[in-house]
Order: structure tokens, then C-alpha cells, then sequence
């Protein structure tokens, strides 16, 4: 077993994995992450400036938190849509490595609360290689985006306080594609040419908001709005492996522009204190997708071989449902568990092997301990099932991603399937 | 820390392995059907051998179509697929050496790799894939095909431990298939098209390429030897028939009309030829007006005169005689009526008349009489045959005609002529030259080139209405890639006449799409037999030529990009080849209710660029 663990990462080490919904990641406190990523009506969490600017005025204590989530995911392809075919690859995508930190103090018996977060809110990993059947589409993507949150709250009376923050974003995507098209070396052999786009975004800016409301000792209402950020990647290096022959199509140091939307997240959620010990609770998420148009690359040179390419997502808006609650059970313990239903955003014929997408279900729990009154420790794990997805010929036709008779593609017709595994630790000073 | 704590930290790790590391997607195991591929053996020629641009060579051997479907059968039945293994560059092959794609055509230059120095050490022991390039199915029964590298060397390899005088058949009858697949007789008609069709129709079993086989006492008794020899252990199979091999970018990389030209090279391409034809035809048109002038000259002074007066005498006398022989005279008597009736008429004026009307009726279609010409003289063709007749036998009429011919042309040549009459002359032979190149070029033999597309020149065999040996090529008509490679399209080269073995003409277009048919026809019956599926290759070829798209990879069937066919223009690349193995898949699974999983056709290259 050991050893087969060992196989395991060696084959995913360095990167990430998408495990929301198109590259939307939800893991931002390991408190949060198991009781089935319930954010929203939380308070007393560090975590609050990134769900929930409004719930931190409700903090008891200052903190600083950080934690992290390794992902283990896999995707697998079989491509059902060519007649008796077996052909199956799973890809062997990197270990994400999503991180949260936080900071939280107040000046003494003040209504307000500062402080400042960096978490990693979006972000893709996934690695087909480069001998699949989509190699012309896709070997791997790298896609990373991080905020940088300073944050305020303010805590109007005993039942509701507000918040907001400035998101500093910044990110990167590198991304690798063959060129199914062999050169010859000069011992002879040959090998296929390849594309590597790498580019750093530009600083942008977003906001997050919240609300929070506590009628009861027994209720809990939350309300946030983290607005859409565009990434915007600007001279990002565009790199072609190709053969001799084709290079004056291919000149050296072509830079290109491109540009990704972050999109914006509205959450509303209820917790319920059904007694001393145990808190459940719910929450809706409706996330701004149907920013997500077409994945667009600019390049600086353009040739007869190299256009600028556009190829259409047309993601949908998306929701997500959350369930949950937190048992304590004693001084020490708190145990956690929860789920959550992740709509996909992807519609049918635009399932491209970046994001080959499902609905998604989280199954959820969590551990935490409290080491005295200052050093909190929560971990948790999460399982993403999604069942496999079938997208057919007609459905990429239709979509206008894929055209047999003109040679053009953007998907992959096919069934995909996803699932992942993610442990999760935060460790939490307070003061 | 608790143990269930401890034991979670084991759980997880656990969890992650089974549920991350490998997604299941239920997928159909492939099955068999009613086939039995345990022993699979591959009958065929070059294409079944794996063989690519212009040699066989392990890399190409390793992606022959046959292996590539005994693979997908391996996942069903696991056993061997052995094939006569070539040592690296084989027989040696060609690359692109060089290529500049940045210019309105794309300049390329072949190398050819060096063969490997082993290539032709025989091999021991059976193989599954039993292609031999060059064969053809009348050569499959020839005892000596394998007999020494110099007959077939890839047949010759195939036979180490073997009699060599072993035929391709017996080959075939030892390996026992389970299941077959069988495509020959490409080479039946191949080696006639490939050359241009000019070996001609004829072609013996064992001496190679060249020649088209005859399809009913070669093909089909062959042909029924071979299936009967995979058959005999009840083996089921796939037949393939034959593609049109027109289709390939050997024959379709060069269009007919591929001489594109500018305005100004057109006029220069038409000077070119005018200076040499337009000298030949003036020189003969001069021989015809001179020979046609001292002729008419001839006929009118010393024939015209008499043959006029013989025949206005003699139809006085047939009438006078006539009469006479009414009114009741004798033969005898009527005879001397006649003739003194006839000589008084001709010294008489009307008979002078008579006779001077005729010579002038006479001498007015004289010219065109002498040309063959026939116009509305039909009452006088009696009279002309007196002359025809004088002109054929008068030994002293036509010595004077040929003196006159050598004097007149001397005398024209070195213009000694009166200047009125040289005028005439020379408006004669200028219109003759112009009538006779306007009918040259109206029947394509003179060529004419204008801006844009213009047909090549060919060489074709002189004869009464193609003086002059060559012509535009029409459509329908094929330039064969070798004259690219052998640099005849090169520049102005390209203007320059075709010789035969570069072109195939309308007819022999025909011969080969007739015979390709009439194989075909005897691979088709077959069909019959349940254990038999008959697959028809042009489908793919023809899908390839409209151009295709398959999993990311467009295909088509130009030469060097299309993905398909290799440097030679017949032979595939692995890409082509695997585009057949996964027709042939189809036509199993069709056929012999098998669920083959077809190959992942971008797993295969195209032609390979520097």
C-alpha cells in the first residue's frame, strides 16, 4: 500500500486541480471545507474574510490561520464515440496545491475588524500528456490565480455586521499542446512539435462584500457577493517546437495576449444551533459563469500557419448547495461532515479536456482540535464524485466546437469521468 | 492521538488511491465474434508489407497495416504477429531533405537513405505478414520468385530454410491462417501505370513490374488458387479489392494543364514552337504549292489540249455513229459516217468552241482537282480520270513534272523567279502555311499557349494526321509525379514535349480502370462465400482524395501534406495505413460480428518534414 501511495504522487506533484465547478476551487479553511464547504453563515473563523467579509465583525478573538489542501484528481477519457473503440487514458494531473492564510485582529473592544487574506479561489491542473488522442487539444494546463484581500469589518450592534474587501488578483496559466505534425532530427528520428503558452497576469482588482445577521441565538444568516475578475494575461511567451520547415511560421520569441474571467459568486446561507453541541446549516451559491465566453489567444505574430484563436465555452451560470453542520464533542473535539451538489457550469459540446466537467457531489467531514486556548487545528477531507459524462458528436457539432468536415476542433467528443480526493489542514493562532 | 484518528490518517491516504488515481468508466471488452484470430496471416504486396516512401524500412514495417490490426486482435487473442523484420533503413527509402514551404509553391528536396547492408539476409522460420512488394497475382504461382535477390529480394528474404525455388503460394498454403486478410493484384496494373504504360500491355509471370495481366487466364486462376489456400483449413478472411490507383498523388500531383503560365512566357512558349513548326509546315506547304503549280502548269499545256479535243471528238462521234446505226446503217457504215461527222466537227467553229469550252471548264477545277479537292465538277470526272490516268502512266509527262518541280523550286530558292510569279507563289505557300497551322491547331497538335493553365506537350507517334509528333495533352489525361522528381516540369523544361513513360494518355487511362474493374470483379465474387468479406479499398482512397478529418488529423490526397500517401505518391504513410487498418477493422466487425477497437489513427505519421 505504501508503495502504491508512493506511485501515486510521484505521478501528481507540482500544480493543481480544479475540484469546483469549471475551475472554480473551494478551498479556503479546512473548518469550512468539512461541513461541506458552508461558508457564508460561519463566523468565529478566520476563514470569514474570504467567505464572508460581514461574519469577521463577529470574531471573538484576533487569529492568524493558514492551511492548505493537497488534491489528488484524476480524469479519464474513453472515446465512446468512435465506434467499438476501448481507447480509455486517464490523466496523471499534478498534486494542486491550494493554500489559505489569513489574518484577522481588532483593537480592543472595537467594532472593527482588519485584516488580510491569500487564497487561491480558482485554479486548474490537469495533465493528459502528450501521446493521448487529444494531444492536439491539450497536454497540460497549469492555471493559477491568487488573491490578496485586505479587509474591513464592522460590526453595527449585537445582531449585524458588514464588511468588505479589495481583491488584488494575480495568476498565471501555462498551457501545452502537440502539433501533430512530425520534424526530423538529425540522427534521423522524429518526434511530433508542440506549443507552450506561458504568461503571468497583470494585477487586477475585484471586491468581496458581506453581510452578516444574527437574529437569534439560534440563527445565523449570511450574505456575500465576491465580484468577477478578469485575468489578463499580456505578452506571455509562445513557444513552438516545430519542425525546421515550418519555422518561419513559427518565429522565435511570439508573445501572446489573453484574458480569463474569474467569475463573480453570490452566497446566501442559514445556520441553525440546534443545541449547545451541534450547528447545521445551508447554503446556495450562484456563480457568474456565463462570463466565461470563449478562451481567446491573441498573438503578437501572427503567420499563414498561426492565427489568433477563439474557441467558444459559453459556460452557463452555475449554483452550488451546500449541507452541513459541526458537532462538538467535548472542549477539545469538533467533528464535522457535510455535502454539497456542484452544478456544472459546461453545457453539452463545449467539454473541452481542461475542464472535462459534471455535475459534481462533495462528500465532506472534518476534525478539529483545539490545543488549549490559542493553537486551533481542523483537518478534513473531501471525495468529489462526478459521475462520467458522455458528449457526443452531435452535441459538438452543434455546439460548433467540433466540425468534421472542416477539420476544426475544440473538444473532444467522448465520455469523461472525474473524481478526487483532497485532505485539508488549517492550523489557527489566536489571540 | 486517539487510534481512530491514527486509523483515519491511514483511511485517507487509502481512499485517495482508490477513488483519485483511476476514475472506471465502464468500456465494452472487444470480442471475437465468429473469427478466430489465433493465427492471422496477411497476404499482400507492398502496401501489405508496410512499405513507404519508396522503400521498405523497420520503422515503416513496424506500422504496416497488418500489424497495426494484429494488435487490436491481441487484445482479444494474445499470440504472435511475426513479421520478416527488415534491419533500419531496409531497402533504403526517401526523405525531404530539404523544404521551403515560404514561396507560392513549396520548394522540396529528396534525399535518399543509404540501405541497410543486411537488408537482403534471408530469414528463418514463419511469418504472419507474408506482403511482398512487387508481387502481383501472376506471379504468386512462379517457382524462382524467391529464387535470388535479383527476382524479388523481398520475397527471396522470406525463404531462409526454404527451397528456393518455393512460390509465393506454397508460402501461403504452409501458414495455416486462422483468419486472413488478402490484398493483391494492386501490381497487376500498377507497373503499367506507373511507367506510363510503356512497357505496353504484355508482361511475363516473374519478371517484375511492367505489363498489365490478363484477367481471365492469369488473374482468376491464381486468384482462385490463392483464397483456395487460405481457405483450406476453413479460415474466414477479408479480400481487398483494388484501389483506382488514379486516385494516388503519383498520378494526380500534376494536373494536365499544369503549365501555368504568364502572358509573356505564353507568347515566348508560342514562339518557341511557331519558329520550329512553322518552318517545317512553310517548307512543306512550299514542296506542295511548287509540286501542285508545276503540275497544274504541266497538265494544262500537255494534257488539257488533247484530252479536250479527244473527248469533244469522240462524244461527236458516239452521237453521229449512234444515229447512223438509228437510221439503219452497219456497224461498218456507221462508222465512217461517224468519224467524217466528228472531224468536220472539230474543224468546225462550234467544235472549236466545244473543245476550248472544255479546256477552260477543265483548267478552272484543275487545282483543286489536283488537291483532292471536290467540288461541283462531278459531269467533268470522266475527263479527270483521262488525266489522273495520263498522270500515273505518262513515264515522259512525269519526268518533265519532276524536272519542272526541281527547276521551279531551285529557281524559287535561290529567287530567280520574275518577280510577279514569285509573288504568286509566295502568296500561295503563305496562305497554304496558314490554313495548315490553323489545322494543327485546331486538332491540339500544334500547341497553343495562353496566360493561365495550358496543357503539356507530348510526344505521340507520327502519323498521317499528326505530322507532327506531338500534342496537348487533354483532360483526362495523367502526368506522372516522376516527372516532377525527374525535374521535366522544372522552369521551362516544363514546355518542352513529354516523352510516353511520364504520361498516361486517354487510352491508357482506360486499359487501366478496364482491367482494375475486370480484377475486381473476380475479388467481388468471392463475396459469396460466408466466411469471406470483401473490402473495397477506393472507398478509402476516394475519401481521402475529397479530404477527411479524424480525431484532430485532416487528411487528404496531396502529395507531402495530405497526410496520407508517402514520398512516393503510391505507397501510404503509417497514418494512411492506419486509416486502413481501421477500415479493414470495420469490415471484420461488420462482418464476422468481432468488436475490434479501431487504432487512434494520430498514433500514426504523416510524412515526416526536416
Amino acid at each position: 500500500m505504501k508503495k502504491l501511495l508512493t506511485v501515486c504522487l510521484l505521478f501528481a506533484f507540482t500544480g493543481y486541480t480544479s475540484f469546483g465547478s469549471g475551475y472554480q476551487v473551494l478551498l479556503q479553511g479546512n473548518r469550512i471545507t468539512g461541513m461541506g464547504n458552508l461558508g457564508v453563515m460561519m463566523y468565529n473563523d478566520a476563514s470569514s474574510l474570504f467567505f464572508n467579509p460581514g461574519a469577521m465583525g463577529f470574531m471573538d478573538h484576533n487569529s492568524v490561520l493558514i492551511g492548505g489542501n493537497p488534491i489528488f484528481a484524476s480524469n479519464t477519457y474513453w472515446n465512446s464515440e468512435t465506434e467499438n473503440s476501448n481507447y480509455v487514458v486517464n490523466s496523471d494531473n499534478p498534486m494542486g496545491t491550494p493554500f489559505h492564510a489569513y489574518a484577522v485582529w481588532g483593537p480592543g473592544e472595537s467594532k472593527f475588524k482588519f485584516g488580510i487574506g491569500a487564497f487561491t479561489p480558482f485554479g486548474s491542473g490537469v495533465n493528459w500528456g502528450n501521446t493521448w488522442d487529444g494531444r492536439d487539444l491539450l497536454n497540460e494546463l497549469t492555471l493559477r490565480a491568487i488573491q490578496i484581500q485586505p479587509t474591513a469589518s464592522f460590526k453595527i450592534n449585537d445582531k449585524i455586521s458588514i464588511g468588505a474587501g479589495l481583491d488584488l488578483t494575480i495568476g498565471s496559466v501555462k498551457l501545452m499542446k502537440s502539433i501533430l505534425q512530425d520534424g526530423r532530427a538529425s540522427d534521423g528520428s522524429y518526434s511530433e512539435g508542440s506549443v507552450t503558452l506561458d504568461g503571468e497576469a497583470t494585477m487586477s482588482y475585484g471586491y468581496n462584500i458581506g453581510v452578516f445577521y444574527k437574529p437569534s441565538d439560534k440563527l445565523d444568516i449570511g450574505l456575500s457577493y465576491r465580484s468577477e475578475v478578469t485575468m489578463k494575461l499580456e505578452d506571455g511567451s509562445a513557444e513552438f517546437e516545430v519542425p525546421e520547415a515550418l519555422l518561419p511560421f513559427f518565429p522565435e520569441g511570439n508573445t501572446f495576449n489573453a484574458e480569463l474571467p474569474l467569475p463573480s459568486v453570490i452566497s446566501v446561507g442559514l445556520g441553525y444551533h440546534v443545541s449547545e453541541k451541534l450547528t447545521l446549516g445551508t447554503q446556495f451559491d450562484l456563480v457568474g459563469w456565463g462570463a466565461y465566453k470563449s478562451l481567446d489567444f491573441d498573438f503578437k505574430n501572427n503567420t499563414p500557419l498561426l492565427d489568433d484563436t477563439s474557441s467558444p465555452r459559453n459556460y452557463e451560470d452555475s449554483w452550488v448547495l451546500h449541507l452541513g453542520g459541526e458537532y462538538l464533542l467535548n472542549t477539545k473535539i469538533q467533528l464535522r461532515a457535510g455535502f454539497y451538489y456542484d452544478k456544472t457550469p459546461v453545457q453539452d459540446g463545449y467539454m473541452t479536456a481542461e475542464t472535462p466537467d459534471n455535475n459534481r457531489m462533495g462528500f465532506t467531514g472534518g476534525l478539529g482540535y483545539s490545543f488549549g486556548e490559542h493553537i486551533q487545528l481542523d483537518l478534513s477531507f473531501l471525495y468529489i464524485y462526478s459521475a462520467q459524462r458522455e458528449q457526443t458528436v452531435q452535441q459538438a457539432i452543434a455546439a460548433g466546437t467540433y466540425n468534421p468536415s472542416e477539420g476544426s476542433r475544440d473538444v473532444m467528443p467522448g465520455t469523461y469521468k472525474l473524481n478526487a480526493l483532497i485532505p485539508g489542514f488549517s492550523i489557527a493562532y489566536k489571540f | 492521538m486517539k487510534t481512530w484518528i491514527k486509523n483515519l490518517l491511514y483511511i485517507l491516504p487509502a481512499l485517495v488511491l482508490f477513488s483519485a488515481c483511476n476514475p472506471e468508466i465502464d468500456v465494452p471488452a472487444p470480442v471475437a465474434g465468429s473469427a478466430d484470430f489465433s493465427n492471422y496471416i496477411a497476404v499482400g504486396n507492398s502496401l501489405t508489407a508496410g512499405y513507404s516512401d519508396g522503400g521498405l524500412y523497420a520503422d515503416g514495417q513496424m506500422q504496416s497495416y497488418p500489424y497495426l490490426i494484429a494488435q487490436q486482435m491481441n487484445e482479444i487473442t494474445m499470440s504472435e504477429f511475426r513479421q520478416p523484420d527488415i534491419p533500419g533503413n531496409g531497402s533504403g527509402y526517401l526523405y525531404v531533405s530539404a523544404l521551403d514551404l515560404t514561396g507560392a509553391v513549396p520548394d522540396v528536396t529528396f534525399g535518399q537513405y543509404q540501405a541497410d547492408q543486411n537488408w537482403l539476409d534471408q530469414l528463418d522460420g514463419s511469418f504472419n505478414n507474408l506482403g511482398v512488394p512487387g508481387i502481383r497475382v501472376k506471379d504468386i504461382t512462379f517457382h524462382g520468385y524467391g529464387s535470388s535477390p535479383q527476382v524479388n529480394p523481398y520475397f527471396y528474404r522470406m525463404l531462409g530454410g526454404k527451397s528456393s525455388i518455393m512460390s509465393y503460394l506454397e508460402l501461403v498454403q504452409e501458414s495455416q491462417p486462422t483468419f486472413f486478410t488478402s490484398w493483391l493484384g494492386n501490381n497487376d496494373v500498377l507497373g503499367y501505370a506507373s511507367t506510363g504504360g510503356a512497357a505496353g500491355i504484355a508482361g511475363a509471370p516473374g519478371t517484375g513490374l511492367g505489363g498489365l495481366t490478363d484477367p481471365d487466364t492469369e488473374f482468376k486462376p491464381s486468384y482462385d488458387a490463392l483464397v483456395g489456400a487460405l481457405t483450406a483449413n476453413n479460415a474466414k478472411g477479408v479480400v481487398i479489392t483494388i484501389p483506382d490507383i488514379t486516385l494516388a498523388p503519383f498520378f494526380t500531383t500534376v494536373s494536365w494543364n499544369d503549365a501555368v503560365l504568364d502572358a509573356s512566357t505564353a507568347g515566348l512558349a508560342n514562339q518557341f514552337y511557331a519558329a520550329g513548326i512553322d518552318t517545317a509546315v512553310e517548307a512543306k506547304v512550299q514542296d506542295a504549292v511548287i509540286q501542285l503549280t508545276v503540275t497544274q502548269t504541266a497538265v494544262s499545256q500537255s494534257v488539257i489540249p488533247s484530252v479536250a479535243q479527244g473527248t469533244v471528238y469522240q462524244q461527236a462521234y458516239q452521237a453521229a455513229y449512234q444515229q447512223a446505226i438509228a437510221a439503219g446503217a452497219t456497224p461498218v457504215d456507221a462508222a465512217n459516217i461517224a468519224t467524217a461527222t466528228a472531224d468536220a466537227y472539230v474543224a468546225s467553229p462550234e467544235g472549236i468552241a466545244a473543245i476550248t469550252g472544255l479546256e477552260a471548264g477543265l483548267n478552272a477545277e484543275l487545282q483543286n482537282h489536283l488537291r483532292g479537292i471536290h467540288t461541283n465538277h462531278s459531269a467533268l470526272e470522266p475527263v479527270y480520270a483521262v488525266i489522273d490516268n495520263e498522270l500515273a502512266t505518262n513515264v515522259a509527262l512525269q519526268t518533265g513534272i519532276a524536272q519542272g518541280i526541281n527547276d521551279l523550286t531551285l529557281a524559287y530558292e535561290n529567287d530567280l523567279l520574275p518577280a510577279e510569279q514569285k509573288a504568286a507563289l509566295d502568296a500561295a505557300i503563305s496562305q497554304g502555311t496558314q490554313q495548315q497551322i490553323v489545322a494543327l491547331k485546331a486538332a491540339g497538335i500544334y500547341p497553343v499557349f495562353k496566360e493561365g493553365p495550358n496543357g503539356f506537350v507530348i510526344y505521340v507517334p507520327v502519323t498521317a494526321s499528326n505530322p507532327l509528333g506531338i500534342r496537348q495533352m487533354v483532360a483526362g489525361e495523367y502526368v506522372l509525379l516522376t516527372a516532377l522528381l525527374d525535374g521535366e516540369l522544372d522552369g521551362l523544361a516544363a514546355l518542352q514535349p513529354k516523352a510516353d513513360k511520364y504520361i498516361l494518355t486517354t487510352d491508357e487511362v482506360q486499359n487501366i480502370q478496364e482491367y482494375t474493374e475486370d480484377f475486381n470483379n473476380i475479388i467481388r465474387s468471392y463475396a459469396s462465400s460466408p466466411n469471406i468479406a470483401v473490402f473495397e479499398s477506393n472507398d478509402v482512397l476516394e475519401d481521402v482524395n475529397k479530404g477527411i478529418f479524424i480525431d484532430g488529423v485532416a487528411l487528404n490526397g496531396d502529395f507531402l501534406t495530405g497526410g496520407a500517401f508517402s514520398l512516393d505518391g503510391v505507397h501510404l504513410t503509417p497514418r494512411g495505413y492506419s486509416l486502413v487498418a481501421n477500415s479493414i477493422i470495420k469490415t471484420i466487425n461488420d462482418n464476422f460480428n468481432a468488436t475490434l477497437s479501431p487504432v487512434n489513427i494520430n498514433n500514426y505519421r504523416a510524412v515526416v518534414l526536416p
